[in-house]
């Protein structure tokens, strides 16, 4: 994928994604199965890039992944792509600093942690 | 189930244990009854090509817009055009000759289930007793075949590929080959069309492929590496290739 604007955008929300999915998953276990993807769809952020730039993030994490432990020939759209991803994990990191205690990503402007609730700041 | 059970052919069984092969190139048919008679497809050899073709052309999409997310997954057209093109001949619906476009005439239904029949072949689930670390990954296939002349489709089990080791270059192809989606649309709506999973593991297959048990071609067993990339059957090798990047344990981090 070439369009570095829409993997972006796309980073962004799965980043956020990830951000609400631990309190996604309490809230469903609570919920009986046939209200479950209502209840799903009013809590996930709605998506607005399309699946398949989703497809592309998680081939990329992937990717990370394997960079981690082994060196692999990378073509020039998946070294652009991997840097754009870093950029946004990076803005995502400054707009959710991890909890001192736990080390769980919180709102900025939070005061305690949505996870452990120990004070922050 | 798939919806086309009513005209499941008779199955006679055989394994690869016994002396009898999958011969790839013998002629080919499909025999199944319905409660209007019975019917047998002859087919010409479905080449890679084919397998190409038909893989690469089934649907599977996602259209979202504003109001949501619809999955579209479409196989039939691609089946039928599978079926139109390496059909010969027919038998059960009398003579044919007098219509110009004989193929297009036979009922949809049994076009579909004569279909469904050519590419009918699964991978066999791991056996736990296999062996986790091994210079060679062994995949095992069950397929239906080619009907005999008694009506009966002949189900081959045990159909060994061996596979040398992916290594990360061939995970990191099929993964960034399967992740290369298309993206179309509007700004009020877009459309991700993913890969064919199956088109993908077919390429793979001829690099790792290292020998297989139980296909022959003129009554002789395949055994070079140049003659099972030649020779072998395209739903074969999607199967067992997406099989060798798909199966494995479940692992649990204690």
């Amino acid at each position: 994928m070439r369009d570095l604007a829409m993997l972006r955008r796309a980073a962004a929300e799965f980043f956020i994604e990830g951000f609400v999915a631990p309190e996604a998953a309490r809230i469903l276990a609570n919920t009986k199965p046939e209200d479950q993807e209502k209840a799903r769809q009013s809590i996930m952020p709605p998506r607005t890039a399309p699946d398949g730039a989703f497809a592309w993030i998680n081939y990329l994490i992937w990717l990370e992944q394997v960079l981690e432990v082994v060196d692999v020939p990378l073509n020039g759209v998946e070294v652009e792509a991997l840097m754009a991803l870093k950029r946004e994990r990076i803005k995502f990191q400054n707009a959710h600093p991890p909890c001192p205690h736990c080390g769980m990503p919180n709102e900025a402007h939070a005061l305690r942690c949505r996870e452990c609730m120990g004070e922050i700041g | 189930m798939n919806k086309h059970s009513a005209l499941s052919p008779e199955i006679s069984e055989t394994a690869s244990s016994a002396p009898v092969l999958l011969p790839l190139d013998a002629p080919r048919s499909v025999a199944f009854k319905t409660k209007t008679g019975a019917f047998v497809y002859s087919f010409r050899r479905i080449s890679l090509e084919d397998w190409q073709r038909y893989f690469a052309s089934i649907v599977n999409q996602t259209i979202q817009t504003k109001a949501g997310r619809d999955q579209v997954f479409e196989t039939e057209s691609a089946l039928l055009d599978l079926v139109d093109r390496a059909l010969k001949s027919v038998e059960g619906y009398g003579d044919l000759s007098a219509l110009d476009e004989w193929k297009s005439s036979l009922p949809l239904r049994h076009r579909l289930a004569a279909g469904m029949a050519l590419r009918s072949v699964v991978a066999t689930p791991r056996n736990d007793e296999q062996p986790i670390v091994c210079a060679v990954l062994e995949i095992s296939l069950d397929a239906n075949w080619g009907a005999t002349d008694d009506g009966k489709t002949t189900q081959y089990s045990g159909l060994i590929h061996r596979f040398r080791q992916p290594g990360i270059a061939d995970l990191k192809r099929f993964n960034f080959e399967s992740a290369r989606t298309r993206l179309t649309g509007t700004p009020e709506m877009s459309i991700t069309s993913y890969p064919s999973r199956q088109a993908i593991a077919m390429k793979i297959y001829d690099d790792l492929i290292d020998s297989v048990d139980g296909y022959c071609v003129g009554d002789l067993p395949l055994s070079s590496v140049e003659e099972i990339r030649r020779e072998m059957d395209g739903a074969h090798k999607a199967a067992a290739a997406l099989a060798l990047f798909e199966q494995g344990d479940e692992i649990t981090i204690e």
